[in-house]
């Protein structure tokens, strides 16, 4: 029992170091979140990416990159969740 | 790596490097005091000095970093008098370079985290201490490091190890340095704590909801940082911080209309001020800023709004109480959005602009005495006040420059959105203009041409028909040359020109005129030699005391009877002639009167001669070699050293008979042999100055006619060799490589340099046909710059070009069209529909536009299509612009031939109505038909309009059909009277939205998809739709596709990788010869039954947006050419045997390994990347070899050269043959 104790505070710890880690009982929701969050990151963060999404979408790269990593505070929409546990 | 014999192995060259520069930074990091430099990062580091005299920037280095770069800033330690370059990069660690010996090098790594990338690893933000006391690396969630500078004892930078600060659940949107002077350094930063979202208790909306400001403060005391919130929280809209200058500390905060200064002292209150917002507008969004010291602690703060419009702000400042009285802010000028902006203490402002040109101002006056209406924090003391302001208080008016003037422009590609490699055949030359079209965000059409413009002065016809052509000097000190020799071997003339303010022929000259000359030198200090066909002329000037000559003397040489001079070299020194019965006499230069003397022997050659030279006395003062073309397709090399004069000492046979010899000293003393050939190549060798030997050949075809050669000499480049085929080309060493740029814009049979004050310094005359020609190289106004390989001409379009199309069928060389589809998002046009039928022609002000952009509107669209006729010789033409309205955007063009309705061509348009992204959205989606009227230009005819049910991204023409995909369907159209009739529809399940389709010939075709990669489909006749049979074993995006050959695909995906994809063989044959088979085969995990294989891989750190299969030079290896959306252009190279993929693949092992071990600060390895995991950045490199990390070959020392060399089993010469005979192959 005490490892298993042990173990769980051990993923915790390294849970708290590197965000995103997960395991069998981790929700589809946390699931998803990150992924967005990383998607998000990424966009942000590579110059080509973002420059081709500015293009598109004809607005300044670093109001879209500081818009994009506003989006990572609630990646996931209220409403989609809703509609998930429905 | 096991060397497959079937696949294809390809051989990666960037031409021409990305031009996207994320990141411009002023510092003084030559350690001269008084220049300030600007280094620019892209895929390369670039270091940009501009002159303060002239108003130009010049780029003095750059470097191909061979990695991504995050983020720069620069760092001064304490005493020292240069600035180091600070970078974090993919490769996880922390750099500082020193810029020494003309380039940038390693000076300290650390490495901060793990390579590549994720939202903890820090890297994202990057600042110094305005005080040199710290670095702060900021991820941007959770994670930040500082770490402090120290000095070891030598003076060598050393950083501490990192003090860490971690926030859970919290994401920073933007950071600065804080200047605060001797207190502990602080740091400012917009973030957002996501904790309390984290439950769906709360909602957060970007809009609104408040972000926090937070201060980080390093203790250097205790050595610990305090995390400390802002008094209270900030508007949403918060987007840029512009930190203080330290006598006044704190920072300002811009928001959406207004600014908020706050400042870490509690004790401070925040004051508030609005931005200026432009008339046509509702909002101002500070998006950069530049801060300028003057003297005394004044200084002035530009800020830039996402509209464009620049503003200053000045504050006063009560020095005695510490008291900030107020901030005034004004509307200064407009110039096109910037990533970044630096000001030189010179006066000069550096625009790194976004999407376009770079452009350099030059201030004029700083706006002190502008009429424009300046706010005064005064009048605003709360934020209420801010809110409830009356907008007309703080709007004004655009106008054009007023403050500042542009003096240069950079020319940048970036960002290319598509691409077309187009051959243009004229009837004045026999050879194809290769030219690469390229479309331009804002809003461009760029053609790149390879080759060096040139001006021509004058032109004007001759007496006679000139076939050769000479200048030259009287006196051995003159400067100026004064005479230009024509002589015409057709009518035996020559004619003697005086070079002054106006050409007139000399009468005086002694020359003799009824004969055709074949050499003309200025020889000893003040005579000069006429060679014509029957002997020799000497013409000795005498001087008076004054200077002026008051006589001539002259001595003739005859050669024995019926036998005449047919070629001649000569310099100051010497003469060599050859003569119509093979024989070679030789004289030199009695230094003590001028005169000519003969040496004794001769030497009879065993076939005729049919070139000759020597060595020119620029760098040597004697020619110890002769070099003699025979028409036994052999070069000879005489001695002329007076042990063994006129004696063979090597031989080499050619391919054909040389017409034109050089022989080239440069300063170091190594001599080069160039060589001129019949049947058009040109020859560079190499001449051993010991024992004559010639070695290390390179060849290069320079077109149908046989090349003459000329060596010129140039204000930037002193020794140059004007080469003259069917083109004329101009050959100059540079930076280790040897450039052979063809010239544009003229024609010509012969041509010499000649300096004259009278063109302002070195120039080139030449003759074509009946006229004389005066030009010099590099465009008017400017210098000639030797690093463009390209010349680009511009034509400005509407809005942002997205998709070209070139005319290939109308076979006149006068009309070749382009069409072009544009489109910008969230901007209304000015012009009106082309379905309108009113003729109200109201007056647009393209250039008001041009300089202010157009109006914006929320989800509103601006749409044309134009028509570009690439013909015309000056520049391209707009020849027809349809527009579109009512929010139509394009998606998708083509060029197409129905089967049902003969020859006639059309376009179709594929458009969707109130397109939305985030998530992806329209209302409706049409196809608009135009017919193309060969007739008139080939314009466009509207014919009719189809709707459709999805979106219709990708169409292409197919067996005189038109195949249109639009989300997971594949449609076959037809033409019909009132609308395009369907005929086939095709439901693939497991594609979500097709981007790309490519017909492979015969019933099969690629279809791309924006999640799913390529797959392979043929149309069955029977059942009337598509049939998928072969999908790509990666999930991609893809972004861009093209042909290979009937089984083989290249194409690109939205993160930079670059792949070729091929049908395996069995299932290709049973594709075509067993279909039933391939057909009714067992669909495999979601998708069809079969699979690719991956052939080759490659990331290349640029969204490629398109592929087109050509060769840049003449008769060159056919190759793929890409462009890239960040302005790079580059090739892949298909490699031709198994030896050569096994050799360039050891070579490039031995580099990556000596590169990653390399300690010996060669500037090479500058972030501490992995090559080969940079290659490797999404998926494993493949079968391709990368040219770019070859090429560093030539950065090495030539002891590394060796030793590397050794490695592979090859001499140090045989890879830099191979290295510039690659890139010979298929570009320059």
């Amino acid at each position: 029992m005490a490892d298993k104790i042990r173990e769980q505070n051990d993923y915790n710890r390294l849970k708290a170091k590197y965000i995103g880690l997960g395991n069998a009982d981790t929700s589809r929701q946390e699931f998803l979140t990150n992924i967005h969050r990383d998607t998000l990151a990424s966009l942000s963060h590579n110059h080509q990416l973002l420059l081709y999404n500015s293009i598109i979408l004809n607005q300044n790269p670093e109001l879209l990159r500081q818009s994009l990593i506003k989006k990572m505070v609630q990646p996931i929409k209220r409403t989609e969740k809703r509609s998930e546990k429905d | 790596m096991v060397i497959d014999n079937d696949s294809l192995y390809l051989y990666n060259l960037t031409l021409k490097h990305s031009s996207s520069f994320n990141l411009s930074l002023l510092g003084q990091f030559l350690g001269d005091k008084k220049s300030q430099e600007i280094v620019v990062i892209s895929s390369t580091i670039q270091l940009l000095k501009p002159d303060v005299n002239t108003g130009k920037i010049e780029i003095i280095s750059t470097q191909n970093a061979l990695g991504v770069v995050n983020c720069i800033d620069k760092l001064r330690i304490i005493g020292t008098q240069r600035d180091l370059l600070v970078l974090t990069s993919d490769s996880g660690n922390l750099s500082i370079l020193e810029y020494k010996d003309n380039k940038f090098i390693s000076n300290y790594q650390i490495g901060i985290t793990k390579s590549g990338f994720s939202r903890i690893n820090p890297g994202e933000y990057l600042l110094v201490d305005p005080q040199n006391r710290c670095i702060l690396v900021g991820a941007i969630e959770k994670n930040k490091l500082i770490y402090r500078i120290q000095s070891n004892e030598d003076g060598k930078l050393e950083l501490s190890s990192p003090l860490e600060v971690n926030t859970k659940h919290l994401l920073t949107v933007n950071m600065t340095a804080l200047d605060s002077e001797y207190d502990n350094p602080i740091f400012a930063a917009i973030e957002c704590d996501y904790g309390v979202y984290q439950d769906d208790e709360e909602l957060y909306d970007p809009q609104s909801t408040p972000l926090q400001l937070n201060y980080y403060e390093f203790d250097q005391g205790l050595n610990h940082i305090i995390k400390r919130k802002s008094k209270s929280s900030i508007p949403a809209s918060a987007s840029h911080l512009i930190p203080l200058p330290g006598h006044i500390g704190g920072v300002l905060i811009c928001c959406e209309n207004y600014l908020i200064y706050d400042s870490p002292n509690k004790n401070i209150e925040r004051i508030y001020l609005p931005i200026p917002i432009r008339q046509t507008s509702t909002t101002s969004i500070i998006i950069n800023h530049v801060l300028h010291r003057l003297k005394k602690n004044n200084f002035f703060i530009l800020l830039q709004s996402s509209n464009d419009d620049l503003f200053k702000l000045t504050m006063d400042y009560n020095n005695d109480t510490e008291v900030i009285e107020k901030f005034n802010i004004f509307y200064f000028d407009t110039i096109p959005a910037s990533t970044s902006l630096n000001i030189l203490k010179s006066g000069f402002l550096f625009a790194n602009v976004l999407n376009n040109d770079k452009l350099f101002y030059q201030f004029e006056k700083l706006g002190d005495d502008s009429t424009e209406t300046i706010i005064s924090s005064i009048d605003y003391p709360d934020l209420e006040s801010i809110n409830n302001i009356d907008t007309a208080n703080v709007s004004f008016e655009l106008r054009g420059l007023d403050n500042l003037a542009l003096v240069d422009v950079i020319d940048t590609l970036s960002p290319i959105t598509d691409s077309s490699f187009v051959e243009v055949h004229s009837d004045t030359s026999p050879d194809p203009i290769k030219q690469l079209l390229t479309l331009s965000s804002h809003s461009y059409l760029k053609s790149l041409i390879h080759g060096v413009p040139v001006s021509t002065l004058v032109t004007s016809p001759l007496p006679i028909i000139p076939t050769d052509v000479f200048t030259t000097k009287l006196f051995s000190k003159s400067t100026n040359d004064e005479y230009l020799v024509i002589t015409s071997s057709l009518s035996s003339k020559t004619l003697v020109l005086s070079i002054g303010e106006v050409v007139e022929e000399v009468e005086e000259s002694e020359f003799v005129s009824d004969q055709i000359t074949i050499g003309i030198q200025q020889v000893g200090t003040s005579s000069i030699v006429q060679i014509y066909s029957n002997g020799i002329k000497h013409i000795k000037h005498i001087k008076n005391d004054d200077g002026e000559t008051i006589d001539r003397k002259t001595t003739d040489w005859f050669p024995p009877a019926g036998i005449t001079i047919l070629k001649a070299s000569s310099n100051n020194n010497q003469v060599i002639i050859g003569l119509s019965n093979s024989e070679i006499r030789y004289f030199e230069i009695d230094q003590s009167d001028d005169q000519l003397i003969e040496y004794q022997d001769k030497i009879e050659l065993s076939s005729p001669i049919t070139a000759l030279t020597i060595a020119d006395s620029r760098n040597v003062k004697k020619s110890l070699f002769a070099i003699v073309g025979c028409s036994d397709e052999t070069i000879q090399v005489l001695s002329l050293q007076p042990h063994n004069c006129l004696e063979i000492l090597s031989l080499q046979a050619l391919s054909s008979h040389s017409t034109s010899l050089l022989l080239i000293s440069d300063k170091d003393g190594k001599s080069t042999v160039h060589i001129g050939m019949d049947n058009g190549l040109y020859v560079r060798t190499a001449l051993d100055e010991i024992n004559g030997g010639l070695s290390d050949t390179r060849i290069k075809y320079l077109g149908s006619k046989p090349v003459s050669l000329s060596s010129v000499s140039l204000a930037t480049i002193p020794q140059a060799v004007l080469a003259v085929s069917s083109k004329p080309w101009i050959c100059y060493n540079l930076n280790e490589s040897y450039k052979v740029t063809p010239l544009l814009g003229t024609k010509l049979s012969k041509g010499v340099s000649f300096i004259s004050e009278d063109i302002g310094g070195e120039g080139i005359v030449a003759i074509d046909g009946n006229d004389l020609i005066i030009f010099t190289i590099g465009e008017e106004d400017t210098v000639f710059d030797q690093n463009q390989d390209f010349n680009i001409k511009k034509l400005k379009l509407r809005y942002t070009p997205r998709k070209l199309v070139v005319d290939n069928s109308s076979s006149t060389a006068t009309n070749k069209v382009v069409y072009i589809a544009e489109s910008d998002f969230g901007v209304k046009g000015p012009y009106p529909s082309f379905q309108s039928t009113e003729s109200t022609k109201q007056e647009i002000d393209e250039e008001y536009f041009d300089a202010f952009g157009y109006a914006k509107k929320l989800n509103s669209w601006a749409t044309c299509i134009q028509v570009v006729n690439i013909v015309n010789e000056e520049a391209n033409e707009i020849i027809q612009s349809l527009e579109f309205l009512n929010d139509e955007t394009i998606l998708s063009m083509t060029k197409i031939k129905f089967e049902s309705t003969g020859s006639h061509e059309h376009l179709i348009v594929g458009t969707s109505t109130n397109q939305k992204f985030l998530p992806n959205s329209c209302d409706a989606s049409h196809l608009y038909t135009f017919k193309i009227n060969p007739k008139k230009q080939s314009t466009l005819e509207f014919i009719h309009k189809t709707e459709l049910d999805e979106q219709p991204v990708a169409i292409i023409s197919f067996k005189g059909k038109l195949l249109v995909g639009m989300g997971k369907y594949l449609r076959l159209y037809d033409l019909g009277q009132k609308q395009l009739l369907r005929k086939s529809s095709t439901n693939i399940s497991y594609l979500t939205n097709i981007t790309k389709l490519v017909y492979q010939g015969g019933y099969r075709i690629v279809i791309g998809d924006a999640r799913n990669s390529i797959v392979f489909a043929k149309f069955d006749d029977e059942e009337n739709i598509f049939i998928p049979f072969a999908d790509d074993i990666v999930k991609r995006q893809i972004t861009s596709l093209s042909k290979l050959d009937y089984n083989t695909v290249i194409g690109s995906d939205k993160f930079g990788n670059v792949f070729v994809s091929r049908v395996p063989p069995l299932i290709s044959q049973q594709s075509d010869e067993d279909w039933s088979l391939v057909k009714h085969q067992d669909s495999y995990l979601n998708g069809s039954g079969s699979r690719l294989d991956n052939i080759c891989e490659i990331y290349l750190h640029d969204i490629i947006t398109s592929f087109h299969k050509g060769s840049i030079n003449m008769g060159g290896q056919e190759s793929i050419i890409y462009s890239g959306l960040q302005g790079t252009i580059g090739l892949l190279l298909p490699l031709a045997s198994k030896q050569e993929v096994e050799f360039l693949n050891k070579l490039e092992l031995t580099l990556r390994k000596y590169f990653n071990e390399d300690d010996d600060n060669l500037g090479i390895n500058l972030l501490g990347r992995d090559h080969l995991k940079f290659r490797s950045y999404y998926n494993p490199v493949k079968n391709i070899i990368d040219g770019d990390l070859i090429e560093k070959f030539f950065a090495l020392p030539q002891s590394t050269r060796i030793k590397l060399s050794r490695e592979v089993d090859r001499t140090p010469k045989d890879i830099e043959k191979k290295i510039s005979e690659l890139r010979n192959r298929s570009a320059f």
